[in-house]
């Protein structure tokens, strides 16, 4: 990632970008530059994204220069071919809000990849809507591909803010049921709650003929658990606090998390379910990459 | 097992312990306060692991304070005993000291004998006791139970011990010490045993004796119910490879010598030792040498060197003879010397009564088989019953021994003058044979005479010989008692004559292998006393032409016949010997024996001064006027002792035995550990071959088994075990899983 459009798919650097148009614009360009070394050369918004070439693929579409660097067969999809509407649904809970030590709060994060995922759609051609819930839906945006569209959603996005208490299932029910046609809705959540209603919303969504992409995103804290002696946890949530010793601690808690998503993940992968777990210290570009790999895995 | 603490103070430093628990409930940490959403996930976790967590921190806790509480102990410096300790040496102490003063403490290695040893370890033991203490010095050649000394005057007490050839068991020691030291008041109980552990210093096979004094249950009863154990602490002082050559026997050919008869005398020179030795056997007669001869002995082995007294070297009186070991210098001299004393006296005359020769002639042969040799032990006469008759009184009584060998009848005149013969201390030996008159045998004066009375004629059961011989020790069998028995029974007896001991008189010495009598013993008591000996088959064997000896009613046995050994030939000059009262005297002697001298009852002494082999000592001695010998018991000086017989003009008489060193002395044989358990109990002693090793089991009694070692060891296994412990529980979490992976 030496490349200067490159850098700002780290978080900590994007963060100085304050405007969020900006911020998509740079992250997919970013990515957009960073492929240009992996088998993804020559993707452009031009075209949705490469498929592996199978058999009654028409021959022109074939992707030479691709083969040429990869020696293998690609075929290049044409908007036309995935025009898909797209959701993206962002929890407004108190604890998206939250940051340890990071630059940016899991909202943040979350914001500055919905964000990055409207620019690349909408460059695409695909129409995209915004829904924003806390214990229900607060802020929703009908989806559309016109170029104008993209300005909406950041403008929206931008005037979002995480606060108090969240209810992701019956948000989850309610966005189901504002959902008259098949879409593709992408969840923006630390999915902190009861694990079996925020499922049981998933699956829901599910089968009501909607593609869902899970973006599971913790802060690094709650991911590595930096923390050592005695510490007072509080939840900004519920204001519940618990006292323990972080170093006896540590391993359990750390455990705990890969529990919690190693559930969240089994339970995706039955529901065909695309779960990408992330937290805020990861590269923008690795988010990006698995909604790019899946959906071209859906395509 | 008991444990104190020799810093106990230090041991408070085990409240340190409570530190981990101080810090944990007092100077906990003040929490960091954080935000953390996803507080959801911990108390999730917390519901299942919160039991474990607890375990955890408490096995940690525990670990953490169980190292300060050793620490502390270990500081303390604790001491485990298996029993009472005996406490320092600073404590009064009632201190017992047996000394082994056997004579083979007289080993000498490296310029000092094992008392020389024994006496060294004593005085360091006594310069370390307070003066305070009592000690009991106990030299197991004095019985009687030592009173307490204080430790200076128990040094010279030390210093005046020495080797005594006649010793009692050092298990009849232990009761003296034991006696002593339990009855004192003193706080501390000790008892140290000082010997070479030679075997024959102790009774292997019995406890000692007094163990009951200081066993537990013996102490309660006392009126002190906490009175302090007694310690027993065994100092081996034995020689770590003993090499001795001694002369172990000194063997005379006979145990009176016969005037103009040369007497052997041979040493059985015996070498214990890892090498073979040699040795020259120097042979003295009368403090006069005589010969000498060398030896090579084997390792372990022995060889016998022979000398012959000359044919006459001064008649009558006590003669001494004197054995020396020279050569290479010995490490334990005292078995190096051996004495015999013997007398010599004129030959023995036996008069043998028979109706014919052929009765007659297998004695007259066994007695004096060469009647024209100019030295002859015994000389034999015969004689016909009637001439026997009219002989007197007067001449009667130059003969030793009579023999009546299958005299049919003698009359009454004979049989009176028999009678009187044995009353004044003469021999008989009555055979009895196949014309031997049941009635003439069963008169009134034959029954006075006879040990038995006479039932009549039998056949002996098919295989017949003569059996047991009653007491191996009776003066006619010993010391060849064993392999006289054996050759008893390869005679066979065809035909005997069944009689009735007497009643209260007579005794049977040997019996047929069917238990009846062969061979029966009347002693008739006086000054000097008389003996009979009745033999109830022939001791003659007459010619028979029948094939199968049962059938001739003349052939009684084949004992006189060579064929059946020679208990024959020793028998009869045995019994020659024996009555003639020679064989009960005991002049060569071992040290705790009784040496016995005969007396002539002519010479009527009225007092004996008996000199010890230094010249030293003279002791007086008066004879019992009924008992023909004089009993010296139990002289303790090994050498040849000198005795003067003072008759009733002052005329004087020499005489003399001589005592030499106990056999058993000689073998340097040693104690083993399992013999020692069964002397003091498993547990009821210590062992210490050396010095050092003596040293640490003092200590050890004194202050216990150190601990410290071992609880630093602990010490170490819990801080690594608290150090697992901790990295488990808190063990670096592994690196998440890049999310998005």
């Amino acid at each position: 990632m030496a490349g200067t459009a490159e850098k700002y798919l780290k978080p900590e650097v994007i963060r100085q970008v304050a405007r969020l148009d900006l911020r998509a614009k740079f992250i997919v360009e970013g990515f957009i530059a960073g492929l240009h070394a992996s088998p993804f050369q020559g993707f452009s918004v031009e075209f949705s994204e490469h498929r592996k070439y199978s058999s009654g693929d028409n021959i022109s579409d074939v992707d030479w220069n691709v083969f040429a660097k990869t020696d293998r067969f690609y075929v290049k999809k044409f908007q036309a071919e995935t025009n898909l509407t797209g959701y993206l649904v962002m929890d407004l809970s108190g604890s998206m809000g939250y940051t340890y030590r990071q630059e940016l709060t899991k909202f943040e994060y979350g914001v500055s990849l919905a964000a990055a995922l409207g620019y690349l759609m909408i460059h695409q051609q695909d129409p995209v809507g915004l829904i924003a819930f806390d214990q229900k839906v607060r802020q929703s945006l009908a989806p559309a591909s016109k170029r104008s569209q993209l300005g909406n959603i950041l403008s929206l996005l931008a005037r979002l803010a995480p606060s108090g208490v969240t209810d992701i299932p019956s948000s989850l029910h309610q966005v189901a049921g504002m959902l008259k046609h098949r879409s593709l809705v992408m969840i923006f959540s630390d999915l902190l709650g009861d694990r079996d209603a925020i499922l049981r919303a998933f699956h829901r969504l599910r089968f009501a003929g909607h593609d869902l992409i899970v973006f599971h995103i913790l802060d690094e804290a709650e991911a590595e658990f930096p923390f050592e002696g005695m510490v007072r946890l509080e939840d900004n949530e519920t204001n519940e606090t618990i006292e323990v010793d972080a170093d006896a601690i540590k391993a359990d808690y750390l455990e705990e998390v890969a529990r919690f998503r190693a559930a969240y993940k089994a339970d995706c992968v039955r529901a065909r379910i695309d779960y990408v777990p992330l937290h805020t210290g990861v590269a923008f570009d690795k988010a990006l990459m698995s909604y790019l790999l899946l959906r071209q895995a859906r395509a | 097992m008991e444990m104190s603490l020799l810093n106990a103070g230090l041991a408070a430093g085990a409240a340190l312990a409570a530190i981990p628990v101080i810090l944990h409930l007092f100077m906990r940490q003040t929490p960091k306060q954080v935000i953390f959403p996803a507080l959801q996930l911990i108390r999730e976790r917390q519901k299942r692991s919160r039991k474990r967590l607890r375990v955890k921190n408490w096995l940690l806790l525990l670990a953490r304070m169980a190292v300060l509480a050793l620490m502390a102990l270990a500081l303390a410096r604790p001491r485990l005993y298996s029993e009472t300790p005996l406490g320092d040496e600073s404590a009064p102490t009632a201190l017992g000291l047996v000394f082994d003063t056997t004579l083979s403490m007289d080993y000498v290695e490296k310029d000092k004998s094992r008392l020389d040893l024994a006496k060294d370890r004593a005085r360091d033991i006594l310069d370390r006791l307070p003066d305070s203490s009592l000690v009991f010095v106990v030299d197991s050649a004095a019985p009687g139970v030592p009173s307490g000394l204080p430790p200076a005057a128990a040094r010279k007490v030390v210093d005046g011990l020495a080797v005594h050839p006649v010793n009692r068991t050092l298990n009849a020691a232990m009761a003296q010490v034991y006696a002593g030291v339990a009855e004192c008041d003193r706080p501390v109980h000790v008892v140290y045993v000082l010997t070479d552990l030679a075997r024959s210093s102790w009774a292997a096979d019995q406890p000692a004796e007094g163990l009951d004094l200081i066993a537990p249950k013996a102490q309660a009863k006392t009126k002190s119910a906490a009175k302090p154990r007694t310690a027993t602490f065994i100092m081996s002082l034995a020689p770590p490879d003993p090499h001795n050559v001694s002369i172990e026997e000194i063997q005379t050919s006979a145990s009176m010598a016969t005037d103009g008869e040369p007497l052997g005398v041979a040493a059985l020179v015996r070498s214990q030792g890892a090498a073979p030795a040699t040795r020259t056997v120097e042979f003295y007669l009368d403090d006069k040498k005589r010969g000498e001869q060398p030896v090579t002995i084997t390792p372990g082995g022995q060889a016998l060197a022979r000398f012959q007294t000359p044919p006459r070297f001064g008649e009558g009186g006590v003669h001494r003879a004197e054995l020396r070991l020279s050569g290479e210098p010995d490490p334990y001299p005292d078995d190096d010397r051996r004495y015999a004393t013997f007398k010599v006296r004129p030959a023995l005359r036996a008069l043998l009564i028979a109706d014919s020769t052929i009765d007659s002639e297998f004695v007259a042969a066994a007695l004096d088989p060469d009647p024209t040799a100019a030295a002859r032990s015994v000389r034999v006469d015969r004689t016909r019953p009637a001439q026997f008759s009219k002989m007197r009184q007067d001449g009667l009584r130059a003969f030793s021994a009579v023999f009546l060998l299958s005299v049919a009848e003698l009359d009454d005149a004979g049989w009176a003058l028999l009678l009187q013969y044995v009353r004044d201390g003469g021999g008989l030996v009555i055979a009895l044979g196949p014309r031997t008159s049941l009635d003439n045998y069963s008169g009134v004066v034959p029954s006075q005479l006879l040990p038995a009375k006479l039932v009549g004629k039998s056949v002996a059961p098919e295989g017949a010989t003569f059996g047991k011989v009653a007491d191996l020790t009776h003066p006619l069998f010993d010391p060849i008692g064993k392999d006289l028995a054996a050759q008893l029974g390869l005679v066979p007896i065809f035909r005997r004559w069944n009689v009735s001991p007497t009643e209260n008189a007579g005794r049977v010495l040997i019996a047929y292998s069917d238990g009846a009598p062969a061979l029966l013993e009347r002693v008739f008591k006086g000054p000097r006393s008389g003996r009979v000996l009745l033999w109830t088959t022939p001791l003659s064997q007459l010619p028979s032409a029948a094939p199968d000896p049962r059938k001739n009613p003349n052939l009684w046995n084949f004992f006189p016949n060579p064929s059946s050994g020679w208990s024959f030939l020793v028998l009869m000059d045995r019994s020659v010997s024996y009555l003639a009262g020679a064989a009960a005297e005991q002049l060569s002697i071992e040290a705790g024996e009784s040496a016995l001298v005969a007396l002539d009852p002519q010479a009527r002494f009225s007092r004996f001064l008996l000199t010890s082999p230094d010249g030293k000592t003279t002791e007086e001695l008066t004879p019992s006027p009924t008992n023909p010998f004089l009993e010296v018991v139990a002289p303790r000086a090994i050498g040849q002792w000198k005795l003067t017989g003072i008759g009733p003009d002052n005329q004087t008489t020499a005489m003399g035995f001589s005592v030499n060193p106990p056999r058993a002395e000689s073998r340097l044989a040693r104690l083993e550990p399992p013999d020692l358990d069964v002397i003091f109990g498993k547990d009821g002693y210590q062992l210490a071959q050396d010095v050092q090793t003596f040293k640490d089991q003092e200590r050890t009694m004194r202050v216990g088994h150190e601990v410290f070692p071992w609880l630093m060891f602990l010490i170490m296994l819990v801080i690594t075990v608290e150090s697992v412990m901790a990295n488990t529980f808190y063990k670096e979490a592994k690196a998440p899983q890049a999310a998005g992976a």
